[in-house]
């Protein structure tokens, strides 16, 4: 285990040396993740903006999971009845939420498992810039959804 | 302390999948691959949730032709095995976030265990939801 430096009580990216799953037990010594060349370090940023888009989504992905499928006879809503839901605010805002936390969690979760096989940090910036422009896509295509189907007549 | 999967001169799909190995007798080594198993699955989901969505601009008839195809076996199989997914990884997360701040790691093997535990309990009431009510 000597080597393994990861702080026990604030994360600051895994270090490289430690295997997948590492569990930091007290006492560890403390010396930090290194960065990539070039880059700071913003891993333990991004965790925790992970970490919070995973708490929002268990609450928001929950109310999803209950409200449209639990709660129906049947388990899924037909057009009339998606459209109806949409045009509630409470429920508008809790699906755009769901939209904007799975959208920063997927993009900080893939950028996580690219930071493995990268090499240089150029290339890390280029990908995790792509990775936000698709989010951003995949956001704009589902707001534009909502908004067509609660303007539906 | 091994370091294979992180050399850089390896190649990058190797690279990528050395979390695949089972050579890490840990716990917290099952935990990870079977959370990024998960998450990988989760997206690819996702993307095709956002695909079936676009069917709702198609109108009534474009959607509710697709009810019947979604309310069939083998989809609410799909759906349980689903659940499983989303399930483990939303309380493996919680189990994540609760290493970071430092409690937990005493009884990282009795954590983890916990966590399984309750995947399978809620995946069998969701399956049981979905395919027998």
């Amino acid at each position: 285990m000597s080597g393994l430096t990861r702080p026990t009580g604030r994360f600051l990216g895994r270090p490289d040396e430690a295997y997948p799953g590492f569990v930091p037990l007290p006492g560890d010594d403390a010396e930090g993740a290194r960065p990539l060349p070039g880059t700071r370090n913003r891993a333990g940023r991004l965790w925790m903006a992970q970490a919070a888009t995973g708490a929002l989504l268990i609450v928001f992905l929950g109310l999803h999971l209950v409200a449209q499928h639990l709660l129906v006879p049947g388990g899924l809503r037909d057009y009339a009845a998606v459209v109806a839901y949409l045009r509630q605010p409470p429920a508008l805002i809790a699906e755009l939420g769901l939209l904007g936390s799975v959208i920063v969690h997927v993009v900080l979760g893939i950028r996580a498992g690219i930071v493995e096989m990268v090499k240089s940090a150029a290339w890390l910036r280029r990908i995790t810039i792509g990775l936000w422009i698709g989010g951003a896509v995949a956001f704009a295509y589902a707001a534009w959804l909502t908004a067509l189907l609660i303007a539906s007549a | 302390m091994t370091t294979d999967g992180l050399r850089p001169d390896v190649g990058i799909l190797r690279r990528h999948f050395y979390w695949l190995q089972p050579r890490w007798r840990d716990p917290g080594w099952l935990a990870f691959a079977l959370n990024r198993l998960s998450g990988y699955i989760l997206v690819i989901y996702l993307l095709a949730h956002f695909v079936v969505l676009s069917r709702l601009t198609a109108g009534p008839a474009g959607w509710d032709s697709l009810l019947e195809i979604f309310g069939s076996q083998p989809f609410l199989v799909g759906d349980t095995l689903l659940i499983a997914a989303v399930v483990f990884h939303g309380l493996n997360g919680l189990r994540v976030t609760a290493l970071t701040f430092g409690f937990g790691s005493r009884h990282p093997s009795l954590l983890f265990g916990v966590v399984f535990a309750a995947s399978v309990v809620i995946t069998l009431l969701a399956g049981w939801a979905i395919l027998v009510e």
